[in-house]
Protein backbone atom coordinates (compact mmCIF):
# COMPACT_ATOMS: atom_id res chain seq x y z
CA UNK A 1 0.00 0.00 0.00
CA UNK A 2 1.70 3.30 -0.67
CA UNK A 3 2.78 5.74 2.33
CA UNK A 4 0.23 8.44 1.11
CA UNK A 5 -2.58 6.18 1.44
CA UNK A 6 -1.89 5.20 4.36
CA UNK A 7 -1.58 8.60 6.15
CA UNK A 8 -5.03 9.09 4.79
CA UNK A 9 -6.62 6.28 6.27
CA UNK A 10 -5.09 7.20 9.32
CA UNK A 11 -6.42 10.54 9.53
CA UNK A 12 -9.82 9.58 8.30
CA UNK A 13 -9.80 6.86 11.82
CA UNK A 14 -8.72 9.51 13.76
CA UNK A 15 -11.51 11.98 13.08
CA UNK A 16 -13.93 9.72 13.30
CA UNK A 17 -12.36 8.78 16.34
CA UNK A 18 -12.16 12.57 18.14
CA UNK A 19 -16.14 12.47 16.83
CA UNK A 20 -17.30 10.09 18.82
CA UNK A 21 -16.05 11.03 22.01
CA UNK A 22 -17.82 14.81 20.96
CA UNK A 23 -21.48 13.14 20.82
CA UNK A 24 -20.13 11.52 24.48
CA UNK A 25 -19.59 14.66 26.32
CA UNK A 26 -22.09 16.14 24.87
CA UNK A 27 -24.65 13.53 26.08
CA UNK A 28 -23.18 13.77 29.88
CA UNK A 29 -22.99 17.51 30.19
CA UNK A 30 -26.87 17.66 28.83
CA UNK A 31 -27.61 15.40 31.93
CA UNK A 32 -29.16 18.02 34.69
CA UNK A 33 -27.61 16.94 37.78
CA UNK A 34 -29.65 20.17 39.96
CA UNK A 35 -32.50 18.27 40.99
CA UNK A 36 -35.06 21.09 39.70
CA UNK A 37 -38.28 18.79 40.54
CA UNK A 38 -37.14 18.52 44.34
CA UNK A 39 -36.14 22.52 44.32
CA UNK A 40 -39.16 23.38 42.84
CA UNK A 41 -41.11 20.95 45.58
CA UNK A 42 -38.73 23.00 48.36
CA UNK A 43 -39.45 26.65 46.77
CA UNK A 44 -43.63 25.43 46.84
CA UNK A 45 -43.39 24.57 50.26
CA UNK A 46 -41.35 27.43 51.30
CA UNK A 47 -43.48 29.70 49.67
CA UNK A 48 -46.30 28.75 51.78
CA UNK A 49 -44.71 29.13 54.91
CA UNK A 50 -43.56 32.47 57.31
CA UNK A 51 -40.09 31.17 55.98
CA UNK A 52 -40.50 33.14 52.82
CA UNK A 53 -40.70 35.97 54.73
CA UNK A 54 -38.01 35.47 57.26
CA UNK A 55 -39.20 38.70 59.19
CA UNK A 56 -42.09 37.07 59.97
CA UNK A 57 -40.64 34.32 61.55
CA UNK A 58 -37.36 35.27 62.63
CA UNK A 59 -38.25 39.25 63.25
CA UNK A 60 -36.30 41.99 62.49
CA UNK B 1 -24.57 10.74 67.22
CA UNK B 2 -21.15 9.02 68.18
CA UNK B 3 -21.03 6.19 65.42
CA UNK B 4 -18.10 6.85 63.48
CA UNK B 5 -18.44 8.90 60.37
CA UNK B 6 -16.98 7.51 56.68
CA UNK B 7 -14.53 9.85 55.16
CA UNK B 8 -16.13 12.11 52.61
CA UNK B 9 -14.98 14.28 49.73
CA UNK B 10 -16.02 17.87 49.72
CA UNK B 11 -15.53 17.80 45.73
CA UNK B 12 -17.42 20.97 44.85
CA UNK B 13 -18.73 23.79 47.58
CA UNK B 14 -22.47 22.09 47.14
CA UNK B 15 -21.59 18.42 46.86
CA UNK B 16 -20.13 15.62 49.37
CA UNK B 17 -19.45 12.19 48.21
CA UNK B 18 -18.64 9.08 50.24
CA UNK B 19 -18.75 5.35 49.99
CA UNK B 20 -21.00 3.21 51.96
CA UNK B 21 -19.23 -0.28 52.99
CA UNK B 22 -21.69 -2.75 53.77
CA UNK B 23 -22.63 -5.73 52.02
CA UNK B 24 -21.62 -3.48 49.11
CA UNK B 25 -19.89 -0.65 48.37
CA UNK B 26 -21.69 2.03 47.69
CA UNK B 27 -21.59 5.90 46.14
CA UNK B 28 -23.29 8.25 48.48
CA UNK B 29 -23.90 11.46 47.55
CA UNK B 30 -24.88 14.80 49.99
CA UNK B 31 -26.14 17.49 47.33
CA UNK B 32 -26.94 21.39 48.90
CA UNK B 33 -28.92 23.52 46.53
CA UNK B 34 -29.84 26.93 46.76
CA UNK B 35 -33.43 28.08 47.15
CA UNK B 36 -35.08 30.77 46.05
CA UNK B 37 -35.75 32.29 49.72
CA UNK B 38 -33.36 34.04 51.13
CA UNK B 39 -30.35 31.75 53.16
CA UNK B 40 -32.08 28.71 52.42
CA UNK B 41 -30.38 25.52 50.52
CA UNK B 42 -32.34 22.10 49.90
CA UNK B 43 -30.68 18.98 50.53
CA UNK B 44 -30.87 16.16 48.78
CA UNK B 45 -29.14 12.84 49.90
CA UNK B 46 -29.35 9.06 48.50
CA UNK B 47 -26.68 6.58 45.99
CA UNK B 48 -24.67 8.76 43.83
CA UNK B 49 -25.78 7.25 39.73
CA UNK B 50 -22.89 7.47 36.89
CA UNK B 51 -24.65 10.43 35.30
CA UNK B 52 -23.70 12.41 38.18
CA UNK B 53 -27.41 12.49 40.00
CA UNK B 54 -29.10 11.37 42.86
CA UNK B 55 -31.22 8.60 43.49
CA UNK B 56 -32.47 9.31 46.79
CA UNK B 57 -35.88 7.18 46.47
CA UNK B 58 -33.80 4.07 46.53
CA UNK B 59 -33.48 1.78 49.94
CA UNK B 60 -29.58 0.28 49.99
CA UNK B 61 -30.24 -2.04 52.68
CA UNK B 62 -26.58 -1.93 52.87
CA UNK B 63 -26.55 -3.15 56.50
CA UNK B 64 -24.81 0.20 57.78
CA UNK B 65 -27.50 2.56 58.34
CA UNK B 66 -26.02 3.79 60.90
CA UNK B 67 -22.62 4.60 59.99
CA UNK B 68 -24.47 6.42 56.84
CA UNK B 69 -26.59 8.93 58.85
CA UNK B 70 -23.63 9.53 61.01
CA UNK B 71 -21.34 10.63 58.03
CA UNK B 72 -24.43 12.69 56.43
CA UNK B 73 -24.56 15.04 60.17
CA UNK B 74 -21.04 14.78 59.63
CA UNK B 75 -21.25 16.91 56.71
CA UNK B 76 -24.16 18.76 57.79
CA UNK B 77 -21.88 20.08 60.38
CA UNK B 78 -19.33 20.83 57.81
CA UNK B 79 -21.42 22.62 55.72
CA UNK B 80 -23.31 24.45 58.54
CA UNK B 81 -19.76 25.53 59.87
CA UNK B 82 -18.57 26.71 56.71
CA UNK B 83 -22.07 28.57 55.81
CA UNK B 84 -23.69 29.37 59.43
CA UNK B 85 -26.46 31.72 58.32
CA UNK B 86 -27.74 29.26 55.97
CA UNK B 87 -30.97 27.06 56.77
CA UNK B 88 -31.21 23.44 55.42
CA UNK B 89 -34.51 22.57 53.77
CA UNK B 90 -35.26 18.68 53.22
CA UNK B 91 -38.22 16.65 52.56
CA UNK B 92 -37.96 12.78 51.76
CA UNK B 93 -38.87 11.93 48.16
CA UNK B 94 -42.36 10.28 49.56
CA UNK B 95 -44.24 10.32 52.88
CA UNK B 96 -42.92 6.87 54.06
CA UNK B 97 -39.57 8.48 53.52
CA UNK B 98 -40.25 11.87 55.45
CA UNK B 99 -41.84 9.52 58.29
CA UNK B 100 -38.55 7.82 58.24
CA UNK B 101 -36.77 11.48 58.51
CA UNK B 102 -39.20 11.89 61.02
CA UNK B 103 -38.08 9.00 63.16
CA UNK B 104 -33.99 9.89 63.11
CA UNK B 105 -34.88 12.91 64.32
CA UNK B 106 -36.73 11.89 67.28
CA UNK B 107 -33.89 9.13 67.97
CA UNK B 108 -30.79 11.59 67.48
CA UNK B 109 -32.82 14.87 68.79
CA UNK B 110 -30.78 15.26 72.34
CA UNK B 111 -27.43 15.88 70.80
CA UNK B 112 -29.00 16.81 67.25
CA UNK B 113 -31.01 19.46 69.25
CA UNK B 114 -28.08 20.95 71.40
CA UNK B 115 -26.29 22.25 67.84
CA UNK B 116 -29.56 22.85 65.35
CA UNK B 117 -32.77 24.42 65.51
CA UNK B 118 -34.67 22.21 64.12
CA UNK B 119 -38.44 23.33 63.11
CA UNK B 120 -41.06 21.17 61.33
CA UNK B 121 -43.48 22.27 58.60
CA UNK B 122 -47.39 20.70 59.04
CA UNK B 123 -49.85 21.01 56.06
CA UNK B 124 -53.02 22.66 57.44
CA UNK B 125 -54.64 23.03 54.46
CA UNK B 126 -54.43 26.44 52.66
CA UNK B 127 -50.97 26.87 54.42
CA UNK B 128 -48.39 25.28 55.74
CA UNK B 129 -47.77 25.86 59.58
CA UNK B 130 -43.74 26.32 61.16
CA UNK B 131 -43.37 24.28 64.51
CA UNK B 132 -40.05 23.59 66.21
CA UNK B 133 -39.87 20.38 65.75
CA UNK B 134 -41.40 18.25 68.87
CA UNK B 135 -39.60 14.58 69.37
CA UNK B 136 -42.37 13.73 71.48
CA UNK B 137 -45.40 14.96 68.84
CA UNK B 138 -46.98 12.44 66.97
CA UNK B 139 -47.31 14.87 64.24
CA UNK B 140 -47.13 14.53 60.60
CA UNK B 141 -44.61 16.74 59.13
CA UNK B 142 -44.23 17.84 55.54
CA UNK B 143 -40.73 18.31 55.83
CA UNK B 144 -37.82 19.86 58.23
CA UNK B 145 -35.80 22.83 58.18
CA UNK B 146 -32.65 23.44 60.04
CA UNK B 147 -30.30 26.43 61.16
CA UNK B 148 -27.08 26.04 63.12
CA UNK B 149 -27.20 28.00 66.51
CA UNK B 150 -25.09 31.20 66.94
Amino acid sequence: MPAGKKNTTRKRLKKRTQTTIFVIETQIAAKDTSFPDKVARANEILSKTKFHDPKLFFGD
Amino acid sequence: MTHVPYPYKNLETMRYIFISIGKKRIAKAVDFRPLKTNNFVNLSFGDLLPNGSIDDSISSNNGDIVKVLATVVDILKHFTTQHPETLIFFAGSSDERTKLYTRILKTYYIPFGKEYAIYGIINMGEYYETVPFDPKSDLDYLAFVIKKNN
